[in-house]
C-alpha cells in the first residue's frame, strides 16, 4: 500500500448485508407491507357506505308513508354504520324519501362520512379522507300495500 | 440469516395478508346471507346455511374458525360472522378475533 493512500478503516463488505437487512425492513419492507395492509379497510369503509345507502333507499321503497319511510331510511342507515364500527356523530346522511316516496318515484340516498386514512390493526390510525357513497332506487309503480 | 430473516418477513405477510382476506370474504358472506333470507320466505336457518357455505366456497382454510348468527325481525334482518383467525403458515402472526354484521331491510308481507 503506498503511503500517500492509507488504508481506509473500513474495509470490505463483510456484515454489510445484515446492516442493509435491518434497514430495509425498518425503513422500507415493514412501513409499506402496513400500508398495504390498510387498503382493503378502506374499501371495507366503501362498501360499509354503499351498504348504508342502499338499504336505507330500500327502507324507503317498502315502507307503508313517506315519513315513516324517512325515519326508517336514516336509522337503518345510522345502523349500519354504527355496527362497523364508525361513530354516527360524523356521519351524514342525505335521502329524499319524504318527497320522492310515491308509486314509480325515483328515491336517492347519499352517505357520507370521514374515516382514518390508514388504519394500522394494533397500531392506530393516520389522517383522515371523506367518503361518499350515494345509491338510486324506483319504487315500484304497481305494488301491494305493506301489512302493517 | 438475511435469507431466513426474508422468508420469516414474508411469510408473517402473507399470513396477514390471508387473513384480511378471510375477513373481506365473511363480511361479503354476511350481506349475502342477511339479504337472501331478508326476502319473502327466507328464513334464519337459510341464512346460515348461505353464510357457511360462502364462507367454504371462498376461504374453505378458515371454515371452522368461523360461526354464523342470523335473526330475522318484522323490519330488519341481520347476519354477523363471529371469526377467530390464526395465521395459516407456521405460527408466524397473531391470531385475530372480529365479529362482521350485516343488516338489511326485510321484505314486508305482501
Amino acid at each position: 500500500m503506498n503511503a500517500a493512500f492509507p488504508r481506509p478503516v473500513l474495509r470490505g463488505q463483510a456484515g454489510a448485508g445484515a446492516i442493509e437487512l435491518v434497514l430495509a425492513a425498518a425503513f422500507l419492507i415493514i412501513p409499506v407491507a402496513l400500508l398495504l395492509m390498510s387498503l382493503p379497510t378502506l374499501a371495507e369503509y366503501r362498501s360499509m357506505g354503499d351498504a348504508a345507502a342502499r338499504e336505507a333507499v330500500r327502507a324507503c321503497a317498502v315502507a307503508s308513508d313517506p315519513w315513516t319511510g324517512q325515519e326508517t331510511s336514516e336509522r337503518i342507515a345510522r345502523q349500519i354504520i354504527t355496527e362497523r364500527g364508525l361513530a354516527p356523530e360524523g356521519t351524514t346522511i342525505d335521502i329524499d324519501c319524504a318527497v320522492a316516496w310515491r308509486p314509480g318515484g325515483v328515491v336517492t340516498a347519499a352517505v357520507v362520512f370521514e374515516v382514518p386514512a390508514i388504519h394500522i390493526v394494533g397500531i392506530g390510525e393516520i389522517g383522515s379522507i371523506t367518503i361518499s357513497r350515494s345509491y338510486v332506487e324506483r319504487i315500484e309503480a304497481h305494488r301491494s300495500e305493506p301489512r302493517r | 440469516m438475511a435469507m431466513v430473516s426474508g422468508l420469516l418477513i414474508t411469510v408473517f405477510m402473507f399470513n396477514a395478508i390471508l387473513i384480511l382476506y378471510a375477513r373481506s370474504v365473511a363480511q361479503h358472506a354476511a350481506d349475502v346471507a342477511a339479504r337472501s333470507a331478508a326476502r319473502t320466505g327466507g328464513t334464519v336457518v337459510m341464512c346460515e346455511a348461505i353464510a357457511s357455505d360462502t364462507i367454504k366456497a371462498l376461504a374453505a382454510l378458515y371454515a371452522d374458525d368461523t360461526t354464523v348468527q342470523c335473526s330475522k325481525g318484522r323490519t330488519t334482518t341481520s347476519a354477523t360472522v363471529l371469526a377467530d383467525l390464526g395465521p395459516a403458515f407456521g405460527d408466524l402472526g397473531p391470531r385475530w378475533s372480529f365479529s362482521i354484521t350485516a343488516t338489511v331491510v326485510t321484505e314486508p308481507e305482501p
